[in-house]
């Protein structure tokens, strides 16, 4: 530490620093000056100033002091401010509560990269893990309320909680660890706990999610084929009986297939967003404009229909890229790494990561029938935002030691080079 | 490790795969179906729209307004009432009564989307008022009046069906009346769905005889001769896979998503026998529109043109937004195969100057057809709801004459 | 400002948006592949990184002769197919022999692959011993997998016990100091020149531990893959300079490609 990075990174960090922060810094103050806006004006000026403040803060402090990669940091701010954007854009009370869990956020991602450098997650503390994880998890099916047809929210002192976003790092770190040791009934049972409880909560949406991200990883891992194959044909069994036995699974498929005929029931989420989409076009209608709380449960898995609908479809290819960007830097970080759980560790996060974002944008443009998860970093939502801020934490924690690892390497071989050899 | 590491690139690759499957997904779909999801009737933006813009203008080819903003900011129509109840479903109302009307459909012009930057600064600097763009239809408004009166006179005042005119060789819609109508400046009661309903482009019948020229078409195909007799003939040799070919190749099946129109798709079903599918029954429906469309591909040597119904678009100020254009649908026929079917269709007994088939299918009166004269590329479809084969052919021919009256003159 | 300037002034910024948009995804895709070349660039520089030692074949085959050193990563297979780690095509090897995982202040932790067993110093580990009692070893540990013999030199200084393999070893050296266990991150310098050993030439005691050593088998080396090559590529020349900051070394102006730089090397 004390070394100076040398000037093309810095500047390239300053670069996209600059653009990002010109970005938001413009947007806030756009939507301040709106007429419609005119209540929480002051909330959209503090916003214009302090959102690109905390940016910078993050992307040219932060990494002097703790051992963050700026890339990746850097995209996950733009994905935090975005989602702090469109609901100041929509209901700013909503833009305030997202900024407060946006640095519970940040906070949560220094932790995890400590973590991930300090603690060894041996099978002792994954069995803690595990206990505290299941534990949780079974909360809502006990106390918990439904809403949207699932029942995976608590309330704890006024706040809202989705312990299924919080069991999903258990998850990561349970799996990456024994298949790393290369144990196998460990994992599988905490999974299938984890899957069975999800169940039971009908969130069919973070079901899918868990056993993709389960099954990727034992494959990543294990390589075995017959493994990926009858995981992914028990999966598609399961979609299939789940299909015939359950009726809201097929009022899903149903409502996917054809929204307008069902427009009044249950079709009417999936059409608003879809006009919403098209009414956006290639560029938007404008921040500010246009008619996003039109769109039902616009905050949280329809953020993304307001974005196509405010900024249009280039932005919105642009953030399914940034998407892009931190998979393959996540992919990176894992290939990098020397240990089997480390890389399993980092891939895992980064699978989560853009499995989640296909599942919310692929059921918003209609490709797959809609599900109950959240767009990472960007939906309203304490738990999501705080999750995925720590899965790229984890990713960071990798990539910290990775660094370290070739900084001792470099090292050692200037002092073999000085023995004269 | 080593192989660790190229599985993560496998799961990395996987997940590039999937966005890149996203993008293209939601590009192809916005592409084809943006607009029509942008004109829903549910859409509330365009409702909020109309609170701020005052609606453009939709007019026929010769300029006659068919709706128009008055000072009040009311929506008006035709002023003349037989032109309002003839145009009514293709144009539609402000109630939305009739869906998929010009008035919906065509919402992005008439209610300002298109307009540019550069025009909405002016407007600002001006301090005009927002004005939607002028829509100009490819219909003839005095030639759909003329089509529902002749359909009630030789069908009666409570006649149901439709009438489609269009231009072969580009496409252009002339003329498209339903009935039963309604007057949509009579606010007084509010019309049944029944007479909402535009039966050209959303009822479908059993084609009957009028399937004749799809079985020739395979029969022509197959290398055998055409019969004598009736074209849709109980002896045709063919096989029903070839014939759902066939009819697949003139449209049946095919979810149509024209630029200008919504249509319902034509079916050929997948059961049922050849014998029945060859006469025209067993389960095929069409609507007047894809019969038109059939005609004209015929005439056409061949080629069937999509049915365009945006003649121009200008905006208030005079730019020209939008102009016409052609584009070819299908091409189910070679020009020879297309001579012959001509030639076999030119020994239908017929008077009028007007070609086609005549015939009665299910309790419903069908005519499809063409004019004679070259300089007259129209193709015509007369569907009569529990009608006689005489009744359509006479509302056909006096549409040919119409057409003879009003377009011979100019040609 | 009134809601119609604010219209237009809105329809105006969405270009804005999409133009910062584009500029933020180029930045980032740039700065990806900086990184990655730089990691390149760094991993041609630093031929034995992420390798905590060394197997000197003591008895391999054709393809594996005696006296080449394959060098170990800090956790990975062995077995005798090239995607392995660790490739010993010697008969008698499974396909995944062999897990090893370098567990720092204690060794190189060993586990047989599901009913393979290995002999270390002559005694026998199964995949089912392990899991009562792990095993690690040490600098000078002799493993016999399959038909192959292996002797372990680890650089990352633990040197517990020296136990010479062979009887006809150099016994005059004085094993180095058992009680004093190197931390890894403290290098031994080592007092003697370094020797390289050549085939046929016996193990010196108290080789040092420190060097990285790569010699040249006798036959061309099969079993070294491509992503190997990155790591036995020669070194560039040291330069008596403090070791620059990790990924970021500084890039010369006129500095090519790796692609073409390889093409190079292979010429």
């Amino acid at each position: 530490m004390g070394l100076k990075k040398p000037d093309p990174v810095r500047r390239a960090g300053q670069r996209l620093t600059t653009v990002v922060m010109l970005f938001f810094g413009s947007a806030f103050l756009l939507l301040a000056l709106d007429p419609r806006h005119a209540a929480d004006a002051l909330t959209g000026y503090i916003l214009a100033a302090g959102v690109p403040l905390m940016i910078w803060i993050g992307s040219a402090l932060l990494p002097l002091i703790f051992p963050v990669d700026g890339l990746m940091l850097s995209l996950a701010n733009f994905l935090c401010a975005l989602g702090v954007l469109v609901l100041y854009d929509t209901n700013p009370a909503y833009a305030r509560q997202q900024v407060i869990w946006y640095g519970v956020g940040i906070g949560a991602m220094l932790i995890c990269i400590l973590a991930v450098r300090v603690l060894r997650f041996g099978p002792k503390t994954c069995g803690i893990l595990a206990l505290l994880g299941l534990g949780f998890l079974v909360l809502p099916v006990l106390f918990g309320k439904e809403t949207y047809g699932a029942k995976n929210w608590i309330s704890v002192m006024g706040m809202s909680l989705q312990p299924s976003e919080a069991v999903k790092l258990c998850l990561l770190i349970i799996c990456a660890r024994f298949m790393a040791n290369r144990r196998f009934w460990p994992w599988f049972l905490f999974a299938a706990a984890c899957l069975g409880i999800l169940m039971l909560q009908k969130d069919l949406g973070t079901a899918l999610l868990y056993y993709g991200v389960t099954l990727l990883m034992c494959f990543a891992s294990t390589g075995s084929v017959f493994f990926l194959f009858s995981g992914l044909a028990g999966g598609a069994a399961a979609a299939f009986a789940g299909y015939r036995m359950f009726a809201h699974v097929k009022k899903r498929v149903g409502i996917w297939l054809n929204p307008w005929a069902v427009y009044d029931t249950f079709g009417y989420q999936i059409v608003h967003a879809l006009m919403a989409i098209a009414s956006g076009g290639l560029f938007g209608v404008g921040l500010g404009l246009g008619n996003p709380t039109a769109i039902p449960v616009y905050e949280s898995d329809f953020i993304f229909a307001v974005i196509c609908e405010q900024f249009g479809l280039i932005f919105a290819l642009c953030v399914m890229m940034i998407y892009v960007a931190m998979i393959w830097r996540g992919t990176t970080t894992a290939m990098a790494a020397r240990k089997g759980f480390h890389g399993l560790l980092a891939a895992g996060a980064t699978v989560m990561i853009g499995l989640q974002a296909f599942v919310i944008i692929g059921g918003v443009i209609k490709m797959i029938p809609l599900t109950g998860v959240t767009l990472p970093f960007v939906s309203y939502g304490g738990t999501s935002l705080v999750s995925s801020m720590c899965l790229v934490g984890l990713i960071q924690g990798v990539e910290s030691l990775n660094r370290d690892n070739v900084k001792e390497d470099l090292r050692l071989s200037y002092y073999a080079e000085e023995a004269g050899l | 490790m080593k192989q660790q590491r190229f599985r993560f690139k496998l799961l990395a690759l996987l997940l590039f795969g999937m966005f890149a499957l996203l993008a293209a997904y939601g590009g192809y779909s916005i592409l084809t179906n943006g607009s029509r999801w942008f004109a829903s009737s549910h859409n509330p933006r365009l409702r909020a729209q109309k609170q701020q813009v005052t609606a453009g203008k939709i007019t026929d080819r010769d300029g006659m307004v068919l709706a128009q903003t008055d000072a009040e900011g009311n929506r008006v129509y035709a002023e003349s009432e037989s032109v309002r109840r003839a145009v009514v479903h293709v144009v539609g109302d402000a109630d939305g009564h009739v869906r998929n009307g010009v008035e919906s459909f065509q919402a992005r012009y008439l209610y300002g989307f298109e307009a540019s930057v550069f025009e909405r600064i002016g407007d600002l600097i001006s301090g005009a008022e927002h004005t939607g763009d002028t829509v100009q239809l490819t219909l003839s408004a005095p030639l759909c009046e003329a089509v529902a009166a002749s359909f009630v006179r030789t069908c009666g005042a409570e006649a149901k069906g439709a009438a489609v005119v269009m231009d072969y060789r580009t496409g252009e819609v002339l003329a498209m009346v339903s009935l039963g109508s309604y007057d949509p400046m009579d606010t007084a009661s509010s019309p049944t769905a029944d007479r909402t309903r535009n039966r050209a482009t959303a009822g479908l019948y059993a084609p009957g005889e009028a399937f004749g020229p799809v079985t020739a078409a395979c029969m022509l195909a197959e290398g055998q001769a055409l019969p004598d007799g009736s074209l849709a003939g109980a002896e045709a040799s063919v096989t029903d896979r070839k014939l759902r070919e066939t009819a697949e190749t003139f449209g049946y099946n095919d979810n149509v998503l024209f630029r200008d129109l919504i249509v319902e798709n034509a079916v050929y079903p997948t059961d049922g026998s050849a014998a029945d599918h060859a006469a025209g029954r067993g389960g095929i429906l069409a609507t007047p529109v894809h019969l038109c469309m059939m005609a004209a591909g015929i005439a056409n040597d061949g080629t069937i043109m999509e049915p365009r119904l945006l003649l121009r678009v200008t905006s208030a100020a005079g730019a020209n937004r939008l102009g016409f254009s052609s584009a070819e649908y299908r091409r189910p026929l070679s020009p020879e195969s297309a001579a012959a079917l001509k030639a076999r269709l030119a020994r239908e007994p017929m008077q009028g100057g007007i070609t086609g088939i005549a015939c009665v299918s299910d309790g419903t009166a069908i005519f499809v057809g063409y004019l004679d004269t070259e300089s007259l590329p129209y193709a015509v479809c007369v569907v009569v709801e529990g009608g006689s084969a005489d009744q359509a052919r006479t509302v056909a021919q006096e549409t040919a004459n119409r057409i003879r009256e009003r377009f011979g003159a100019i040609r | 400002m009134s809601e119609a300037v604010y219209e237009v002034v809105a329809q105006v910024m969405r270009y804005w948006f999409a133009v910062l948009s584009l500029l933020i995804v180029w930045r980032s895709f740039r700065w990806l592949r900086r990184d990655r070349r730089a990691r390149h660039r760094l991993l041609r520089s630093l031929p034995d990184a992420g390798m905590v030692g060394e197997w000197v074949v003591r008895s391999g085959s054709k393809e594996l002769p005696e006296g080449v050193a394959v060098p170990v990563p800090r956790e990975g297979v062995l077995g005798d197919i090239r995607s392995d780690d660790i490739c010993i095509p010697v008969g008698g090897v499974a396909h995944r022999h062999l897990y090893f995982d370098f567990v720092p202040k204690k060794g190189l932790r060993i586990e047989p692959a599901y009913r393979q067993i290995c002999t270390v110093n002559d005694s026998p580990v199964t995949w089912r011993s392990v899991r009562k009692k792990p095993v690690y070893l040490h600098h000078g540990d002799v493993v016999r997998v399959g038909d192959a013999v292996l002797f372990l030199r680890i650089f990352m200084g633990l040197e517990k016990e020296y136990r010479p393999a062979y009887a006809d070893d150099d016994a005059n050296a004085a094993p180095p100091d058992a009680d004093a266990p190197m931390s890894p991150v403290q290098p031994a310098i080592p007092a003697q020149p370094y020797v390289p050993v050549q085939p046929g030439m016996s193990v010196q005691p108290g080789t040092p531990a420190r060097q990285p050593v790569f010699f040249p088998p006798v036959s061309p080396d099969p079993v070294v893959s491509e992503e190997d090559a990155l790591y036995a590529a020669p070194r560039v020349d040291p330069s008596p300079v403090p070791p620059p900051d990790p990924l970021y070394a500084p890039v010369p102006v006129d500095d090519p490609s790796p692609r073409r730089r390889r093409r190079k090397e292979a010429r």
